[in-house]
């Protein structure tokens, strides 16, 4: 392991925070009420319990086999082949997901900011801005997760000034939309919940292991507060029926009021969530280029970069493939549905795999 | 090498980050503040009208350009254009117009009446869906044509678009009308709500605000004078501050006054074998701000006056119930979301239709506190 790449707890909260608040954010509130209704903001909270499932399981999975790596842990539990191609499914995943996501930051900056600049002109700014820190190894990866992070505070306060448009009656009767509803809604809220997953790899880089569980549950806690509270906003202001003719929630909110200097408040948020946006890239961009070059026996000093460019260009195609803004929703719902798989069914398998076959990383 | 490799992306960022495709240069722009949708049938004597089909309207798309290059004539430029859509009205203003349309400046928005009356969202579609359009523009309703509002002369603003932005921007702190901004407009189309805009009208040199729009959805159905668009404020909740006017003949004195006073409303529902009712506590806090009576006011006068006003709104509202109940059959004091609130799944199919408003029983409670007498008593 490179000394480039150990992270401390601290650092791995924001990580994990910045692995699932990306551009999800925005269409959240109208993926979530689309099948919970006013309960919305339920869905969205019990939403949270998935990856904190995903949490526990990776970290007592991380727990049996303390040094060993991603690819290590696979090693050992699905044998040497086996375990690569599960490596492989695992990038061709992160991949995949992190090209809808690409796709979605591409088409909103379009949309709002640069509509005459082609869209792979967009997505090549991205992947390179994400290529570039992902290079320079884990570490600074968890660095402008945290410098990153700090932006979001103040931006949370600013999607709350709608409030003063609010109406309370949009989200009674609280629970009326049902069980069945929020639970649909739980699902569809799992595009915006997926990242926890990048703690397979990042388990092995973080120093103090026993303090993987807090920062895991600070990361979500943060996450979630965020999603409740544009969830909430955009219930109060826009209510459940209203919210399902508008693509991005969240940003539309923000056209609703201005300030006295501020006009265009969506705009001034677009601008500085550029940089937040990408986050999700560069986290799971590093999960898969780590993972890949670690399952090649790529020398991680010296040609580490081109997995990342090798990584980036797949990313960078994907991105570009959807013929148009629905296809790419779809691709990213689709996504969102594999992120159980990745997030949910394959630490699960691993662990039960680990219990039964009793294995655990031989010491020293 | 690889260092070298990064600086290059590097600066191939910057260069980017420029902006090259969508740069602009200012004198290349105009900044409308203010647009007019009307509709004409085809057909008409203009020759310019675009080929239409059969049976369908025209819009015209009016819009009001502050001229901010120096030294013209003109301080404004209002034109009018004429398509098969909005956008069409909008592409053919590129036949004549040398500058670039920023829609992001623009702050008021005016329908037309007879536009009004068709039913405004496949008209109005565009500027939900350009990501430009602020929703935060004031939205309002022409008695007439609203390309006759933009185009009358303006004296004591620079143009009319000011004027108007003016004019809405602290009506609410002057009187009982309200200001509705084009989101709130689409906002207030959802079950269980309908929007209301006010109605600006044209009277010889001047424009005024003649009224109150009521719209069923995106459909205007009926226009409120200035005095049931107070009733209509008060009974919908519209927080405002206005002058309220009162009088009372006691033995052979007529006492006259006003009083002013900022307005909130607490609405009760409940359910029972008698239908939906509905109790309207209209609350009414402020000062006394003139009275005909010359002596010092005391405590029982100030209360007497505070008994006449309310008896007096009391009776206005109710009036102003009977007739949305009989007339406009549409709920527009935004009472039908409290029911919502209660039993949504069970009432959202039927809460829209004319029965249920008009099947209501709507109570309406008047508090007035007055807190002053002003500097004098």
């Amino acid at each position: 392991m490179n000394n480039t790449d150990t992270i401390t707890s601290k650092q791995l909260i924001f990580i994990i925070i910045g692995a699932q608040i990306g551009i999800g954010i925005f269409s959240l509130p109208r993926l979530v009420s689309a099948e919970a209704h006013q309960d919305a903001w339920l869905a969205v909270l019990l939403g949270a319990l998935v990856p904190l499932l995903i949490l526990i399981i990776i970290e007592r999975l991380g727990r049996r086999m303390p040094e060993s790596s991603f690819v290590g842990m696979n090693h050992l539990l699905f044998g040497r082949w086996l375990g690569s191609a599960m490596v492989f499914l695992f990038v061709v995943y992160a991949v995949f997901f992190q090209s809808t996501v690409v796709r979605l930051f591409t088409e909103i900056t379009i949309a709002f900011l640069l509509p005459r600049t082609p869209a792979p002109v967009v997505t090549l700014m991205v992947v390179l801005g994400a290529v570039y820190i992902i290079n320079k190894g884990a570490r600074v990866v968890a660095r402008v997760n945290e410098v990153l992070f700090w932006i979001i505070l103040p931006l949370l306060f600013i999607v709350m000034a709608p409030l003063v448009n609010a109406d309370y009656t949009e989200i009674l009767p609280v629970g009326e939309a049902g069980v069945k509803a929020v639970a649909q809604g739980v699902l569809s809220s799992t595009n915006a919940y997926a990242g926890m997953e990048v703690l397979l790899v990042f388990y092995f880089l973080v120093k103090s292991k026993g303090e993987i569980i807090k920062a895991g549950i600070l990361g979500l806690g943060w996450t979630t507060l965020a999603y409740l509270i544009v969830t909430l906003v955009c219930l109060l202001v826009w209510g459940s029926e209203t919210i399902q003719v508008i693509n991005w929630p969240m940003l539309t909110l923000l056209k609703t009021i201005k300030f006295p200097v501020l006009e265009r408040p969506e705009l001034f948020l677009l601008a500085v969530w550029m940089g937040v946006g990408i986050r999700p890239t560069m986290n799971m961009g590093f999960a898969a280029a780590y993972s890949l070059s670690e399952v090649l026996h790529v020398e991680r000093d010296k040609y580490f970069h081109r997995v990342v460019i090798f990584i980036a260009v797949l990313i960078y195609i994907l991105a570009l493939l959807p013929p148009n803004l629905i296809v790419a929703f779809k691709w990213a719902q689709y996504a969102g549905y594999t992120s159980l798989l990745a997030g949910l069914l394959y630490p699960l398998l691993m662990l039960v795999i680990a219990v039964i076959r009793g294995k655990e990383a031989p010491s020293g | 090498m690889a260092k070298k490799g990064f600086l290059i992306i590097i600066i191939f960022l910057l260069l980017h980050l420029c902006g090259c495709w969508d740069s602009q240069d200012l004198e290349e722009l105009s900044f409308p503040l203010a647009a007019a949708y009307d509709v004409h049938s085809p057909g008409s004597a203009d020759p310019s009208d675009p080929p239409a089909q059969p049976g369908n309207k025209l819009v015209d798309l009016t819009t009001l350009v502050p001229n901010l290059a120096p030294k013209t004539k003109l301080p404004v430029n209002v034109e009018t254009h004429s398509g098969v859509t909005i956008a069409d009205a909008r592409q053919r203003r590129g036949l004549t117009d040398a500058d670039t349309y920023v829609t992001g400046m623009n702050q008021i928005i005016i329908i037309g009446e007879e536009l009004a009356r068709c039913g405004l969202n496949p008209y109005m579609d565009s500027l939900l869906r350009d990501p430009t359009i602020p929703d935060s523009m004031y939205f309002s309703v022409a008695a007439g044509r609203g390309e006759d509002i933009l185009k009358t002369p303006i004296k004591n603003y620079s143009n009319m678009g000011n004027f108007l932005v003016a004019l809405f921007k602290g009506i609410q702190q002057r009187t009982f009308i309200p200001a509705t901004q084009l989101g709130e407009f689409y906002r207030y189309q959802s079950t269980g709500k309908n929007p209301v805009a006010p109605i600006l009208e044209r009277k010889g040199e001047r424009v005024i605000i003649s009224g109150v729009a009521v719209f069923k959805k995106d459909r205007m159905v009926k226009k409120l004078t200035v005095e049931e668009g107070h009733d209509l404020v008060l009974l919908r909740g519209l927080k405002g501050r206005s002058y309220l006017p009162f009088s009372k003949k006691a033995s052979e004195t007529y006492h006259r006054g006003a009083v002013l006073v900022r307005n909130s409303r607490k609405v009760q529902y409940n359910q029972n074998q008698q239908g939906h009712n509905f109790i309207i506590t209209v609350k009414l806090e402020g000062s006394l701000e003139e009275h005909s009576h010359q002596a010092p006011i005391t405590e029982e006068h100030l209360q007497e006056i505070e008994k006449t006003i309310e008896q007096q709104v009391k009776t206005q509202c109710e009036t102003f119930i009977n007739m949305m109940q009989e007339e406009i059959k549409v709920d527009c004091i935004d009472i039908s979301k409290y029911a919502l609130a209660k039993t949504r799944r069970a009432l959202e199919k039927e809460i829209d239709n004319p029965e249920f408003i008009q099947n209501a029983n709507i109570q309406v409670k008047v508090k007035v506190h007055l807190e002053n007498t002003g500097e004098s008593r």
